[in-house]
């Protein structure tokens, strides 16, 4: 009788361990951050603004308050301070962003970040 | 007879005896066992909410050798608060302070989505345009069910 309850303690403890494990695992798992991918296609500028292309290649939407764009090194600065005739780039959306009043004479270069995802592209 | 059916009956209480000795000595062993797994998932669920990303482009970082100064830039990319007053910087293998932080965003709060400016020194390290070395960043989120969540990444970067 002894042995039995024992026994069975040990067997009801790894079950109840074993299921809490599982569920903690799924918890955990729903609460991982899924990261979006973006890309910048291209880039021109004028003397007086830049032109960028830009599209969202993952499947996670993409807040223009949280895509951050970075000329040459420079200080970033939020892709919603010059593009908000929408609020998100959708999955498989290509968006035209026109950044005016940057300083910059001949820049070479802008990179884009959003959430973890980044991106980089020549500015012809 | 009589004795026979005494001595089982002392037989049955001392099993009965032993027994809820041993559940419940087995039940206080799940109640450590339970505690620790949910402190554990707790951390686990604050890491996994805390996250941290570079904003700078990491081809052409920000430095001035004169006045020690590496500027770099980080977004808040998990679901937590993150604590900008407790953040680790390594470059190279070395060292830094941080001398300057700012938000670049009107909020205080380094809450997701936005940006931190760090101007950090690098402590007795030489660099020149171009060379390339590792930066590595920890973070610290604000307590979560009691817990606080760290984040760490290494990413390579060259000198503008």
């Amino acid at each position: 009788m002894i042995v039995g309850t024992a026994l069975l303690g040990i067997f009801a403890l790894a079950s109840m361990s074993l299921t809490e494990s599982t569920q903690m695992a799924a918890e955990i798992d729903e609460l991982a951050i899924q990261e979006p991918e973006l890309r910048a296609i291209n880039a021109t500028e004028d003397g007086v603004s830049i032109h960028v292309n830009i599209t969202n290649v993952g499947d996670q939407n993409i807040h223009y308050d949280d895509m951050w764009l970075s000329i040459d090194g420079s200080v970033p600065f939020q892709a919603s301070q010059h593009h908000n005739s929408t609020s998100v780039l959708f999955p498989g959306e290509i968006q035209y962003i026109q950044i005016s009043g940057t300083g910059f004479t001949s820049p070479s270069r802008i990179f884009v970040s959003a959430m973890g995802a980044s991106s980089a592209v020549a500015i012809m | 007879m009589a004795d026979g059916g005494a001595s089982e009956i002392l037989m049955l209480i001392t099993g009965l005896i032993t027994a809820g000795i041993a559940a419940s000595v087995l039940i206080a062993s799940w109640g450590g066992i339970a505690s620790s797994i949910e402190s554990n998932k707790t951390q686990l669920e604050a890491d996994t909410m805390t996250k941290a990303s570079l904003t700078s482009d990491p081809m052409d970082m920000s430095w001035n050798q004169t006045a020690c100064n590496l500027t770099i830039h980080l977004q808040n990319t998990g679901k937590l608060v993150l604590k900008n007053g407790e953040i680790g910087v390594i470059v190279n293998g070395s060292d830094t302070s941080i001398s300057n932080r700012r938000m670049l965003t009107s909020t205080t709060d380094w809450i997701q989505g936005n940006v931190l400016e760090l101007r950090i020194c690098p402590t007795g390290l030489t660099l020149n345009p171009g060379d390339e070395t590792v930066l590595t960043i920890i973070v610290r989120s604000e307590e979560y069910r009691g817990v606080s969540g760290t984040y760490a990444f290494s990413e390579v970067i060259r000198i503008g």
